[in-house]
């Protein structure tokens, strides 16, 4: 079932309740650009200790060293032009624990989108990040009298180093990949938490992205910590405006789950299409400790991103949930990556992609078994959905496997919504666009429904809104 | 004779010996151009993306040279073991890439119009013919350079063309012995279906000795409108030896092509076959099986290109894995922009029969068009307990019950080949395979 129609002009709508932006004036600013002198720039606003600064100058040379990833990636990663973007962006002030001390500009921002009004209903933190630096942050005090901490990156480093400085760089080392040697030369804000053993944190932690500025890049640096026992779910939202020019967004999460503690992270990625969004993400599961990505990308126009799980201990789990939407002029380059370490780990990845207009959608995944280890499982389904005859899928797997005390399996359909399914519900009464909708909307209903229920309501009206206009 | 009389060996990165005189002209530029790109082509890298999982190290490049005549006492003997099927519609042998035996066409067949000679003749004798198929399809999995080593060092290989309407009931059959230390061959295979026309090629590529040889061949398929053609391959060269096989197919409108591969011997082995869809309602099947034991390597790359509407395309291939052995399989599907309504299928299952056997799988799509109905599927697994248990209950002991259900594992994609002989032929070998891997 296809239709060609005009897909392109009505589909922009649900970006638009995030298409605003403000004039900031913005104290410091590391300029166009990148060499050792941003480095120094951002080094000398933060205050930050020597080792940090020589963490990040040994990332910048990295960075330099390695070519872009295109023989395997989109050519469109060369349009990225290094020297046009600004990597540090700050007001100079720190983030604010009470809301009404945010500056106004960005209190609009945020209040626009709805933030602290989700925090007000259930959640149990939250820090909002503007461009390079936390906005805004706060703990539930009943959540930091149990020790939990949760600061911004600066804040982590520079108050709890005994804490955060052994795994900082451990889960994703600066030489992991390009973008990840970028992010530890000039990352700024992200979170970074602790959970004492043993705490069940009972609401969700959330973070906030607003990229503001134009032809910036925004870096930041995420490390979880869930100590012995403990759990913790953790969730976070992006947005920008769209400008003409193209937005870096380039962030590192590293995620530690220590012996039986369960980390849950959920993304749900609405960036302007005129972002590129180059993230890399990776979980450490210890012994019989499970790591879950929940992970739905709708917006950028170019993202890459493949969460991992190492399974480092026996009994460990790793799960990767995925839901991507691309839409004209966007490519939603997803994925996968699950590392067995140890004795009885299970991985499981189930992916599912939509492709709407010309849109073009990827899966790219990674599952390795290593030899000695004996009871590893994986499971990895893909299915891709082409709504226009221009749509676009590829699936790119990779499994390795070595001895006979393992099972793996992959599998990966593509598809059309069916005719009769759609003409069945006109039958009904339905419009197509309603049908097509209803019939998109079943496609990913599993997966959407592993989403907290805030999330899963707006994502169906999300996925309502891009299908409006793809038919018809 | 004096040491000066003996021809030095030559090395396959020397320039290769010159085409005979009585050659035409254009099959001569074609060898000396393909030196010139087999010169500029860069070697394959493990980074490149096409090599991924490949294991170069056993690639070796030097001390291979160009096969020369064996011992002239081998030719009967082997003469008299190239037999196959009971009855078949022509064979040709070749030792390190020479005839050894007058080829044979069954007359009914000759007189239809049908060609099924060496290379080296067919050239003199259809020239133009062979000029518009030989070597027009690109290398695109990887081995480009191996291509144009071909190209450039090929002594010989067969021609079978099937003139329009006519059919082939019984296969022919072409055998290819290697012997000798260090030799290179690089057999040729071009195969032409004319329209509406049938046929059933075999060709055995097997190893006299167990010396360390090279096997670089490229064969490609064109099936014309309606065309129906089966085409099998058993590889089974020594133990030292290194294969690079390159296998392309062209199905026009509502041709049928089913290739089938199957793979025992070598120390490393690497396929690359493409398979494209090129006019409406063609269809393909892509059928493989590879039973590596010991440090055995097999690679195999695959692409099903769906160039026109309503084409069909399905593979599956089947890997058993023993000892340290250790399989790649990238499969690709590519559907075109225009190809709408197409049906693209793909599976590769393997059984790891020990603990040190590796399988890598990368299967893949790319699809373009709508209306599509495609999937894949990779599978890495140990022979399933309750089966073995089941068996064990009805008194079957454990070793016999393993290789049963390995048997049962790889026949699958032996019964799609559909013709009783030569299933029966495939089935021989594995079988005599799995005897000797059980007797170890």
């Amino acid at each position: 079932m296809s239709t060609d129609s005009n897909s392109g002009n009505m589909i922009e709508i649900d970006r638009e309740e995030s298409n605003f932006h403000y004039d900031v004036e913005y104290k410091h600013d590391a300029g166009m650009g990148l060499s050792e002198d941003t480095i120094d720039y951002i080094a000398n606003v933060k205050g930050e200790d020597q080792w940090i600064t020589d963490f990040r100058k040994k990332a910048l040379r990295v960075f330099h060293e390695k070519k872009m990833p295109t023989h395997w990636a989109s050519e469109d990663l060369n349009s990225i032009n290094f020297d046009e973007i600004r990597y540090y962006l700050s007001d100079g002030e720190a983030p604010k624990r009470s809301w009404d001390d945010v500056p106004n500009e960005m209190k609009e921002t945020f209040e626009r989108l709805g933030i602290p009004e989700k925090e007000r209903k259930f959640l149990a933190g939250v820090e909002a990040q503007f461009d390079s630096e936390a906005a805004y942050s706060n703990v539930k005090d009943a959540v930091a009298e149990q020790g939990v901490i949760f600061v911004n990156s600066s804040e982590g480093l520079a108050e709890h180093a005994d804490i955060f400085r052994k795994w900082f760089g451990k889960v994703i080392p600066t030489g992991d990949n390009k973008f990840s040697a970028l992010n530890s030369a000039v990352f700024s804000g992200g979170s970074f938490i602790y959970v004492p053993p043993g705490v069940k944190v009972k609401h969700p932690l959330q973070a906030y992205f607003r990229i503001n500025a134009e032809q910036f890049g925004q870096f930041e640096r995420t490390l979880i910590i869930v100590d012995e026992g403990a759990e913790l779910t953790y969730m976070e939202g992006c947005t920008a405006p769209k400008f003409e020019t193209t937005t870096l967004h380039s962030a590192v999460v590293e995620l530690v789950a220590m012996k039986d503690a369960k980390i849950q992270y959920i993304t749900v990625q609405n960036w302007s299409a005129n972002v590129f969004n180059l993230v890399t993400k990776r979980g450490l599961a210890h012994e019989n400790a499970e790591v879950r990505w929940i992970d739905c990308n709708i917006g950028s126009r170019l993202t890459m991103k493949y969460p991992g799980v190492v399974m480092k201990g026996e009994g460990a789990r790793g799960e990767v949930i995925s839901i991507a939407l691309a839409n004209d002029g966007q490519h939603q380059d997803t994925g996968a990556k699950m590392i067995h370490a140890a004795d009885n780990t299970t991985s499981n990845v189930v992916s599912k992609s939509i492709s709407v207009g010309e849109g073009r959608s990827t899966y790219r995944g990674q599952v390795h078994i290593p030899k000695h280890l004996k009871g590893c499982k994986n499971n990895t389904e893909c299915d891709a959905l082409l709504i226009n005859s221009k749509s676009r899928t590829d699936t790119y797997p990779a499994i390795t496997v070595r001895g006979n005390k393992h099972s793996t399996q992959h599998e990966a359909s593509v598809s059309q919504v069916s005719e009769e399914q759609i003409f069945y519900m006109k039958q009904r009464g339905l419009s197509e666009t309603e049908a097509m909708s209803l019939s998109v909307n079943g496609f990913v209903n599993d997966l959407v429904r592993e989403f907290p229920m805030e999330y899963s309501v707006e994502l169906k009206r999300l996925i309502e809104l891009e299908m409006e206009g793809s038919v018809g | 004779m004096s040491l000066k009389e003996i021809p030095p060996a030559r090395s396959f990165l020397d320039p290769p010996e010159e085409a005979r005189e009585e050659l035409p002209d254009w099959y001569k530029s074609s060898r000396s151009d393909a030196w010139m790109s087999f010169q500029d082509i860069d070697w394959p890298k493990r980074s490149d993306e096409a090599w991924r999982f490949a294991n170069l190290k056993k690639l070796s490049y030097e001390n291979l040279y160009d096969a020369k005549e064996s011992e002239s006492n081998d030719a009967e003997q082997l003469v008299a073991s190239s037999l196959s099927l009971k009855e078949n519609a022509g064979q040709i042998l070749f030792v390190n890439d020479r005839v050894i035996a007058s080829p044979l066409l069954n007359e009914e067949f000759s007189k239809k119009g049908v060609i099924f000679q060496p290379l080296s003749q067919a050239l003199i004798e259809h020239g133009e013919l062979v000029q518009d198929h030989f070597m027009t399809e690109a290398s695109r999995l990887g081995s480009a350079k191996y291509a144009a080593l071909h190209r450039a060092r090929l002594r010989n290989g067969f021609f079978f063309y099937v003139p329009e309407g006519v059919s082939l009931t019984v296969p022919v059959e072409v055998f290819h012995w290697v012997s000798g230390n260090s030799a290179s061959i690089f057999p040729h295979s071009l195969i032409v279906a004319g329209p509406g026309s049938s046929a059933t090629v075999a060709e055995y590529v097997t190893s006299i000795d167990d010396e360390i040889s090279f096997c670089c061949a490229v064969c490609d398929i064109h099936g014309e409108e309606d065309s129906q053609l089966t085409y099998l391959r058993t590889q089974n060269l020594s133990e030292k030896a290194q294969s690079i096989y390159q296998l392309s197919s062209r199905a026009a409108s509502k041709a049928k092509l089913k290739t089938f591969n199957l793979d025992l011997g070598c120390e490393w082995v690497r396929n690359e076959s493409v398979s494209r869809l090129v006019g409406e309602g063609a269809t393909s099947e892509m059928l493989a099986v590879s039973v590596p034991e010991k440090s055995q390597e097999f690679d195999m790359r695959t692409l099903q290109l769906h160039e026109q509407r309503n084409t069909s395309s399905n593979l599956l291939y089947k890997n058993a894995l023993y000892d340290d052995s250790k399989t790649t399989f990238a499969g690709m599907i590519v559907v075109e922009d225009e190809a709408h309504q197409t049906d693209a299928y793909q599976t590769c299952r393997n059984l790891l029969m020990s603990d040190t056997s590796e399988a890598n799988s990368m299967p893949g799509l790319e699809i373009k068009a709508d209306q599509v109905r495609c999937s894949h599927g990779a599978t890495c697994t140990p022979v399933s307990k309750d089966e073995l248990f089941y068996l064990q209950s009805r008194g079957v002991k454990e070793p016999a019950a393993r290789q049963l259900l390995t048997f049962g594992f790889v026949k699958e994609a032996v019964d799609r080949i559909g013709n009783n002989s030569l299933e029966e032929v495939i089935l021989g070998k594995l079988g005599r395979r799995f005897n000797r891997i059980r007797a170890r």
